[in-house]
Formats: C-alpha cells, structure tokens, sequence
C-alpha cells in the first residue's frame, strides 16, 4: 500500500546547536527525505550529522540565472518527492516562514495537490536581534524592509519607528541574478533613505551568530557609510527612530469624549 | 558524529561564560588544530578542517515575485 506523501518545512534557528526545537529536530529525524537551506557550511554539516542523507538545496543556485528560477526548483524537488509519497522535510535556517518565499510556495503547492503540509517556526535573525540589540519593536513600532523592495517600490516610512532593512548585500539587483550588488547600488539606497533620515543617523550593521563560539555583528555606521560598507548577503541594517512619535491629538480627544459618552450611559455598548 | 560537530552542538545547547571556555574546549576530544580553531573561535578554519561549502547561498526572498 502506498503511503501518502507530506511535508514539513521546519526551522532550524540561526545557532548551532541552540535553537533546534524538539518538534522540528523530529521531523528531521522521521523524514523519509530530507532537504536542507542554511546559512552556514558548519551548520549545513550538523543537519548531514542527523541524516547523512540529507540533500542540500545549495546547488539549485547559479549566478546569472533569476532566483525566482532556482526557487522555483527548489519546490518543485521537494514536491516531486511528496507527490511519490514520501514524507518530506525542508530545513530552512532561521524561520522558514520569515523571508522565506521557498517554504512558503512549498507548503501551499503540497496543500493544493491535496497532501498534509505544516510549516514549523523557529528562531529567526529577527528574533536574535531584538536579543542582541536590546530592541523591543512594541517601544516605538517597527518596519521590516527587503531593501530591494524598498528600492523599486514607493513605501512610506515611518522615522518615529525602528527601521529594520534585509537583504542589503543585494540590494537594488533587479535580476535577481546576483548575490551581491555593490557601492553605486548602495548609494541609491542611501539617497532613498536619506528623504526620512539625516546622513549622520546611526545605523546598525548586524549579523546574527550561527555558531556558539561566534559573536554577533553589531557595528554602528552612519547612514552616509553604508555606501562603502562591508554588507554581506546576511547583514541586517537596523535603524533606531530619527524623531519622537507625536501624540494625535484629535483621536485623544475622540477618545476622550467617547469615553464621557459611555459614563453617562448614552452608548448602546 | 565528528568531534567538531559535536563539540559546537554540545557548546550550542549549554551556554557558559567566558572563562570556562578553555576548559569546556580541553573536555572534548579534539585533534591539535581542531582544538586551536575552537579555542581561537576561527570559524574559517574550522569549515576547513570538516571540508565544508566555501560559498553558501540563502537568500531565499525575492524582492518582486513577479520580477
């Protein structure tokens, strides 16, 4: 009798070591077929530790071919072996689900055909940031950013919030062919960032640790030195608030006066 | 399991502070140049020694899907 395929997409967290949940170590331990897309070579041997039979997904990139063409691919490999009934586990590092367009497309593409797909969290560069950094985004709020994105599209931005930009080591590449753009491209970015910021705000370079020997990157830059930055494919930009928030006085009063409203019983709620 | 491997799951899972780095290092079995990367936290060297990828890829957003 043939067994019905499935798959689950599982985190592996950003350390070594660290972040691996119980859940997610099972599926990885169950699996009947294993893909793996990580960060670091050393913790791309640790998932071959678990299953020497693990399949890297590596070898789906290629400089010069889009990567919407090599995620694409990367679906459809794990598919392939959910639709021959295979039980299936993409380990993602990070969060699969966070800035992660593979996992994502894997899980409804399963769900579509008609197999049990699930996707399981796991601790994200995002999280090891606010713990690194000492950053709460409830304080002031918080904008996420791929920072292409941020380039070709017309987004506002809010300065009276954190501003956290990913992807800058490619950012503006619009191929999405390439793995790194470079100073021009950066300086693009800069102009764009620098209609909400003054060059002189600081910024945060940072780089999650992937092994427990490492630290985290967390170097401050001045908006003007993110042109000739070293960013790299992993670096985050973390940008605090460049002015107070401003208390809006006319919902307050609203408020205020809704709330008078309910004291004297004039509101049916 | 290779010693490195096992020596940064084991490091990985027990947080500790720095002075008992060096000591936690001299508790696994490792070779002379394992142990030298692990206790000078060389990371570089360390992918050497396990013959690990020199160039990992993982971006794995695009930043227009319709690109």
């Amino acid at each position: 009798m043939s067994q019905q395929g499935s798959l689950a997409c599982v985190g592996l967290g950003m350390m070594l070591g660290a972040h691996l949940s119980p859940r997610s170590r099972s599926h990885i331990e169950q699996a009947d077929v294993v893909f793996a897309l990580v960060s670091d070579p050393l913790v791309e041997l640790w998932v071959q530790e678990m299953r020497p039979d693990m399949r890297s997904l590596q070898p789906f990139y290629c400089e010069g071919t889009s990567r919407l063409t090599s995620y694409s691919a990367m679906v459809e490999a794990m598919l392939a072996e959910v639709r021959a009934g295979r039980r299936v586990c993409g380990v993602f590092y990070g969060h699969p689900g966070v800035f992660a367009l593979v996992p994502h497309k894997a899980v409804a593409g399963a769900r579509a055909e008609g197999f049990e797909a699930l996707m399981e969290p796991g601790i994200s560069a995002e999280d090891c940031l606010y713990a690194d950094l000492g950053i709460d985004p409830g304080k002031y709020g918080c904008q996420h950013f791929e920072a292409s994105q941020l380039m070709f599209y017309q987004r506002r931005i809010d300065p009276t919030a954190y501003l956290i930009v990913w992807q800058v080591g490619m950012a503006g590449d619009r191929s999405l062919a390439r793995f790194s753009t470079g100073p021009a491209y950066r300086r693009l970015l800069v102009e764009l960032l620098a209609q909400d910021y003054p060059l002189t705000h600081p910024v945060i370079a940072y780089e999650a640790a992937t092994l427990p020997i490492t630290a985290p990157r967390m170097d401050e830059l001045r908006l003007s030195d993110l042109v000739e930055a070293d960013l790299r494919l992993q670096t985050t930009l973390v940008f605090p608030p460049a002015l107070p928030m401003r208390r809006n006085q006319e919902m307050l009063d609203r408020l205020a006066l809704l709330d008078r409203e309910m004291e004297e019983g004039k509101c049916n709620q | 399991m290779s010693n490195i491997i096992r020596a940064l799951e084991a490091l990985g899972r027990r947080p500790m502070q720095a002075g008992h780095y060096a000591a936690a290092i001299d508790s696994f079995v490792l070779g002379r140049e394992e142990r030298k990367a692990m206790l000078d936290r060389d990371h570089a060297t360390l992918n050497e020694l396990m013959g690990g990828k020199k160039k990992m890829v993982f971006a794995i957003m695009a930043a227009d899907e319709e690109a």
